[in-house]
């Protein structure tokens, strides 16, 4: 039972005066199926996912996605990781798993051994195994795509995993009914156990965080949290809670090393080496609590029921039991409250408040604390207290002592001097070592440098020698080394040409030691000690503008109703109503900081407190794009729309937890708009956009200040219409290129056709001029004509006419293409008179032609004649009868086949493929050749040019 | 409504016998009461039906109590309408509650010892994972098993009309005591 001693109860919680934040409750209008938000997630992107009892949501702060599951049926979502690549998987109390790819591929895992079991977690080991943690079946692995589960002798009784985490060398650890089971596969496959041995307080853990330097928190069911500490293999108890039904639900850790711890119903703040306290909850949210979650921006996110609640933990507070509090100083890890009714001191924490100095009655308006632990007390028309609150002594100092006035506004110092603003203008406070018991020298301005007296606001020792004062409209002064200045530099405001340095309200210095001051109407300037305006600031709402340095490069505003820090990287961000900072009304000037740098702020009634920011903290509006229409939705790659599509719709949103309502867009398409479009609402529509490629960008701020913002680019192309796309138009050019080719190629055969057939119908006239004027036709002829004209002169003048007769015939139609049946069969027989002369009746034409209608090759059937004469022996004993009919369309011609010896031919067997040939260019009809070993037939075609 | 009680039974017969030293508490006494506090009227019925075991071994358990053997009630018709209306008891019979026990305790030895035990209670034929605080004292054969715990209606679908709100509490505080005996089954 040590453990109780060393222990503080998250009861705390209850405590008046506790630490609290300013929760807001986001806008989630659920429709009335959604009880339970159990799980609270944050994406590498930023982007918050639910996980309700109804199924997964994404949100951004305002609006909410639901990410339905590919079956359709609402289940409890219980597990929720990110794997590196960004791909978020989600397990249902079903045994579903489903991963949500930035590439839009989600994908399911199932399997039916887990079917029916909750996933209670989902882990991703450095070498790629997946574990899966059940809410019934123990603990299971995915490797090389496999599912099997851990079946080990010692896990027989720990089907139910409340919780598993990955350690710093990649073990497993489970959280379960029978204590912390640690699987360890590499090098060696070893399951450990931790229990009741090693300092567990309970054997129920619900929940596992790791911590950096290997130690390991755990939440228990009955018995609060403990830590397992790595450099003594044990665990010690670290925050424990009543016995009772107030199991821990969630561990996360905060920006600075802090643990925030759930219960069911209170929630508790842990830094190693420092008592935890808990968080007052309003008091809707304390009924339930079902997850936690630390955003990278510094919100602390709560679940409750089907409630969210968040709250930026830069800014808590806390409301002690007392009013009227006007100045505020920071002592020993105490907070000192000067109220209209005295001096009070508090924890940082919360907690009860101790009154000091009551019988003094003191009407306190301004506070500060040396370093050697004294308080100097500023009182309204009381004069100066100086208070040792360790050994409780106090001295008073008044006008009679030579103070400017008994009202002190404020005061600050340096070593052993002391300044004091007063209403009646500025005194110097000497001492020697013990302010108690030295002679104090009290030195009046107005006497020493004829400091004009009235109203001083401020005084303000700054890092270097310089002390500053702010006056009532008597300007800004410095004393430096024992001598008064005047700040008299004209200041330049852009917009207020007549602005004058006359009215400071309060004074500051950052780390370049340049000089902040607020001014009248709102202005706050940031100046170098030559006047240089380095910046300005103007708050539209309020002037009384208290200024404060954190000390780690933030100059924080305050004034009523808000809260605007001013941090040199990530510009300007502010508390305000929106955030939560309803009726807040400080006085002017009550603000201090302590020893972290963190500031502390007096309301009336409240004390507020800023964390300064982390260096680390993702302070920009994260952006996202949320649709696209048309087009598909993808992460990573470029959008592409077709030409017809003359319609963009693009849907953005930009993260920025702690006051989502600021958030300010502008966007601009590259290629199309000449300038940023500046817009609250994440849309951008376009229409009607030429082809070509763009870069939509598109940047969030959450103070309209866009110089830090990270932009987000996308890659739009609008594709050209098919005729205006490459591989259109170079298949036109090929298509064309074909055609022409085709074409002349065409037109080339075309014309060496008509090339060989003149050639051809020249080989024939000029063979038909040859077979002719063959010298043994005409020998023959001629011999013939000598034997006529000794017997038969008259028949010798016939012979004569019929063979010119028969030349001009020759000649007349050896050019023509076609000539008439009836000329070629006149000229047929004139051939055959001359045949008959010479051969007698050894040769026969029998010529039957009767119609004499149409066209033919001229000379074909002379040639035919002749080349049977060539080709068959001419005698007494065997004549030849050569047939001339007409057969239809036909002329034909035949014979009876009766050969020469071979050799004795001349043929050249030209004549007849010659025919063939010239044939083929005149009409469709073929010469039909027939040799039946009797007769030879050749059938002319008859051509009819009128059909 | 035997029927349950005869499928847990077999189950920490497999418990036993895979146990070196088959040890089963089983009940010879057991009462359980519940009571509904409501701004109007209290009511208040209990049963002597309560049954149920103990395996040492396995740390398993199993308790079983038939709906119709309540007794008490402030008046008859609401009897009925408890049977009828709000458990369904012909349709859901009994109430059982079965799990197994956190902490590894040994019965055999005599002792006082608080005690979670984890399971499904079911009522109303809807079940509900609950772990129970139980405070046994044993003196190694007997076993005096007491508790007492709250039963949300919203747990079980148990419909109450909003008009009987101000009669009938939402939460309904049930006290269990049963005596458990020591039968080595072989």
């Amino acid at each position: 039972m040590k453990w109780i001693l060393i222990a503080v109860g998250l009861t705390m919680a209850c405590t008046a005066g506790g630490q609290s934040y300013y929760f807001r409750q986001m806008p989630l209008d659920f429709d009335g199926d959604i009880q339970k938000i159990g799980i609270l997630f944050q994406g590498n992107d930023q982007m918050i996912w639910l996980g309700t009892d109804q199924g997964l949501y994404s949100f951004d702060g305002k609006n909410y996605w639901k990410n339905a599951r590919p079956d359709g049926t609402p289940h409890e979502v219980t597990a929720i990781a990110e794997q590196a690549d960004g791909e978020i998987w989600t397990g249902f109390d079903d045994g579903l798993i489903i991963v949500i790819s930035v590439t839009g591929n989600n994908r399911v895992i199932t399997a039916d051994s887990l079917k029916g079991t909750s996933i209670s977690k989902i882990l991703f080991q450095r070498d790629g195994d997946v574990f899966i943690a059940t809410y019934g079946k123990g603990i299971w692995r995915i490797s090389n795509n496999k599912l099997h589960r851990l079946t080990y002798e010692s896990l027989r009784h720990t089907d139910d995993v409340y919780d598993a985490m990955l350690d710093d060398k990649d073990r497993i650890w489970l959280a379960t009914d029978r204590g912390i089971w640690i699987y360890e596969k590499k090098p060696k496959e070893n399951l450990r156990h931790l229990g009741r041995e090693e300092g567990l307080a309970d054997e129920i853990v619900t929940s596992l965080l790791a911590e950096k330097n290997g130690d390991v928190w755990i939440g228990l069911y009955d018995h609060g949290t403990g830590r397992y500490v790595v450099d003594k293999d044990t665990i010690i108890p670290v925050m424990a809670v009543e016995p009772g039904d107030e199991r821990v639900v969630s561990l996360v850790k905060g920006q600075s090393d802090e643990i925030w711890i759930a219960t069911e119903r209170n929630i508790g703040k842990y830094k190693i080496n420092q008592p935890g306290h808990g968080i007052q909850l309003p008091p809707e949210m304390s009924k339930r609590i079902d997850d936690l979650l630390f955003d990278m921006t510094g919100n602390l996110w709560i679940a409750s029921g089907n409630k969210l609640y968040m709250a930026n933990t830069q800014l808590d507070h806390r409301v002690p039991d007392v009013t009227g509090i006007q100045a505020i100083t920071a002592l020993n890890d105490k907070l000192w409250l000067g109220c209209e009714s005295g001096l009070y001191s508090m924890n940082q924490e919360g907690g009860d408040l101790i009154q000091h100095l009551q019988q003094e009655q003191l009407n306190i308006i301004s506070l500060y604390a040396d370093q050697s632990g004294i308080l100097w007390i500023g009182t309204f028309g009381q004069g100066l207290y100086i208070y040792d609150p360790s050994k409780s002594q106090v001295r008073h100092l008044t006008e009679k002592e030579n103070l400017s006035n008994n009202s002190i506004l404020n005061i600050d110092g340096k070593s052993n001097k002391l300044w004091l603003a007063t209403l009646g203008g500025i005194s110097e406070v000497n001492w020697n070592t013990d302010p108690f018991k030295d002679k104090l020298t009290v030195i009046d301005f107005q006497e020493k440098f004829n400091f004009p007296a009235g109203y001083v606001y401020d005084v303000y020792a700054g890092e270097d020698d310089k002390i500053w004062f702010g006056t009532d409209g008597k300007g800004l002064y410095y004393l430096e080394h024992n001598q008064l200045y005047s700040y008299t530099h004209p200041v330049a405001l852009a917009g207020q040409d007549s602005f004058e340095l006359k009215t400071i309200y309060s004074i500051t210095t950052d780390e370049n030691k340049n000089l902040w001051i607020s001014s009248t109407k709102g202005n706050i300037l940031n100046l170098d000690l030559k006047g240089n305006l380095l910046g300005h600031l103007s708050s539209a709402h309020g002037s009384l503008n208290s200024l404060v340095t954190t000390g780690k490069n933030e100059i924080v505003l305050v004034r009523e109703g808000a809260i605007q820090i001013k941090n040199p990287a990530y510009g300007v961000f502010s508390f305000s109503s929106s955030t939560g900072l309803s009726s807040f009304s400080p006085n002017l000037n009550a603000v201090c900081r302590d020893n972290d740098g963190s500031i502390w702020i007096a309301d009336t009634d409240n004390i507020l407190h800023y964390v300064p920011s982390q260096t680390d903290t993702a302070r920009y509006v994260h952006m996202h794009l949320v649709d696209i229409s048309p087009g598909t939705f993808h992460q990573h790659r470029s959008i592409r729309l077709r030409p017809d599509s003359n319609f963009l719709d693009l849907r953005f949103t930009g993260l920025w937890y702690p006051d989502p309502s600021r958030v300010q867009y502008r966007y601009m398409l590259e290629g199309h708009d000449q300038d940023w479009i500046y817009t609250h609402e994440g849309r951008a529509v376009y229409s009607k956009l030429s082809p070509g490629t763009y870069i939509f960008k598109v940047a969030g701020s959450y103070n309209d200040d866009f110089s830090q913002s990270r932009p987000y680019q996308r890659e739009i192309i609008v594709l050209p219409p098919f005729y205006f796309t490459w591989w259109f138009i170079l298949a036109c050019i090929l298509i064309g290129a074909f055609l022409v080719r085709l074409f002349l190629r065409s037109r080339i055969q075309q014309v060496n056709k008509l090339h060989q057939l003149e050639k051809e119908k020249t080989t024939l006239q000029l063979h038909a001029i040859q077979a002719q004027v063959n010298p043994h036709f005409l020998f023959n002829s001629f011999n013939t004509l000598s034997s006529i004209i000794e017997e038969d002169q008259k028949s010798a003048v016939a012979y004569v006419d019929q063979l010119s007769g028969f030349f001009r015939g020759v000649l007349m139609h050896r050019e023509a293409e076609l000539i008439t049946l009836e000329e070629e069969i006149l000229i047929m027989r004139n051939y055959t008179y001359i045949l008959e002369k010479r051969y007698g009746n050894n040769i026969r034409i029998i010529e039957k032609i009767s119609n004499l209608e149409g066209y033919i090759a001229p000379l074909g059937i002379q040639l035919l004649v002749e080349n049977a004469i060539k080709h068959n022996k001419v005698s007494n004993e065997k004549p030849l009868n050569i047939h001339i009919d007409i057969d239809h369309d036909y002329v034909v011609v035949s014979n009876q086949i009766q050969r020469k010896i071979q050799g004795m031919t001349d043929s050249t067997g030209f004549g007849l493929s010659s025919l063939l040939t010239r044939y083929r260019y005149l009409t469709s009809a073929k010469i039909e050749i027939l040799n039946d070993g009797n007769t030879f037939t050749v059938k002319i075609p008859i051509i009819h040019l009128n059909t | 409504m035997k029927k349950h009680f005869f499928l847990f039974i077999p189950l920490l017969t497999i418990a036993v016998i895979c146990s070196a030293q088959p040890s089963i508490y089983k009940t010879t006494e057991g009462r359980i009461t519940f009571k509904s506090e409501a701004p109007l009227e209290v009511i208040m019925a209990s049963s002597t039906k309560l049954e149920g075991a103990i395996g040492n071994e396995g740390l398993t358990f199993a308790f079983i109590v038939p709906i119709l053997s309540f007794n008490g009630f402030n008046n008859g018709l609401q009897r009925q309408h408890f049977y009828e209306n709000y458990l369904e008891a012909s349709k859901y019979p009994e109430a059982s509650f079965t799990g197994k026990i956190i902490e590894f305790v040994d019965f055999t030895k005599p002792g006082t010892y608080v005690i979670r035990a984890k399971g499904q209670l079911n009522i109303h034929g809807r079940s509900k994972e609950r772990i129970l605080k139980i405070e046994l004292t044993s003196n190694g054969t007997v076993i005096n098993a007491k508790t007492q715990f709250m039963v949300p209606l919203m747990d079980h679908q148990i419909e109450v009309p909003k008009i009987v709100n101000q009669k009938i509490a939402q939460e309904i505080s049930v006290t269990v005591r049963a005596t458990l005996s020591l039968t080595n089954k072989s």
